[in-house]
């Protein structure tokens, strides 16, 4: 029966992988994803849409989530952000390609995603990608759901930019693709 | 039949939008000024972004 699921993914269905989900402005501020930035990392007909949200930080550092597990990472700069309400205790990192763990998958353009036990040890062993950002939980959309969202303007997309993924954070960040989002809006449709 | 003369205004905002986008690359104003001008553009494309992208 997987097999079969399988056979009937859409290949030709345009994928978002790769791309960025900037809330509306509109989006009722009442809402969790209000001022949301979302990245892609999977996305087909049968299986939905599944994304990170990159500019949520929760109040616990990686070093922190370090220590819980028995692992000293020194810098205590970088926070675990919330990526999403599905699987809160699935721990996500998602970063550049020339770094790999166990369990590391493409993420769409020059960016992967990991998600085992052995990519913290590394990590705190001074072992990590040049960027990166660690997520707790998804978002996901099941298929069909998210273009729905979209007819209702809910969500504007831009093609991903690394800068704007791993160098800011909050509303800074959203605001920031909002800018990329208009940007490629005027260069690709006028 | 008659003609109209009277010139139809788009509805999209191109036009406000490409002038707005002047202003930002022309602006030696201040960086609230930029800011505004960039608001105003991300509120256009927002409203109008499925019309866009449609089109």
């Amino acid at each position: 029966m997987d097999h079969f699921r399988l056979m009937e993914v859409d290949h030709d269905m345009q994928s978002r992988i790769g791309q960025l989900l900037i809330s509306h402005p509109n989006f009722p501020l009442q809402s969790p994803f209000a001022r949301s930035l979302i990245y892609i990392y999977q996305d087909d007909s049968v299986n939905g849409t599944v994304g990170a949200v990159l500019n949520k930080p929760s109040r616990t550092s990686v070093s922190s989530l370090c220590e819980q597990n028995g692992l000293m990472f020194a810098d205590t700069q970088p926070m675990m952000y919330m990526g999403g309400p599905v699987n809160t205790g699935a721990l996500l990192l998602l970063h550049t390609d020339e770094w790999s763990s166990i369990n590391t998958a493409n993420a769409g353009g020059k960016l992967r995603i990991s998600s085992d036990n052995h990519m913290f040890h590394k990590i705190s062993q001074g072992n990590q990608p040049v960027y990166w950002r660690a997520f707790f939980g998804f978002a996901t959309w099941q298929p069909g759901q998210l273009q729905t969202e979209m007819n209702s303007k809910m969500w504007l997309t831009a093609d991903a930019d690394e800068s704007i993924i791993f160098n800011y954070s909050g509303d800074k960040q959203w605001n920031k693709a909002l800018e990329l989002c208009s940007q490629q809006t005027i260069d690709h449709f006028f | 039949m008659e003609q109209g003369t009277r010139t139809l205004q788009p509805t999209d905002n191109r036009s406000l939008l490409l002038e707005l986008y002047k202003q930002r690359d022309d602006t030696r104003n201040t960086t609230e000024e930029l800011v505004r001008i960039q608001d105003a553009i991300n509120h256009i494309i927002a409203q109008n972004y499925l019309f866009y992208v449609n089109s």
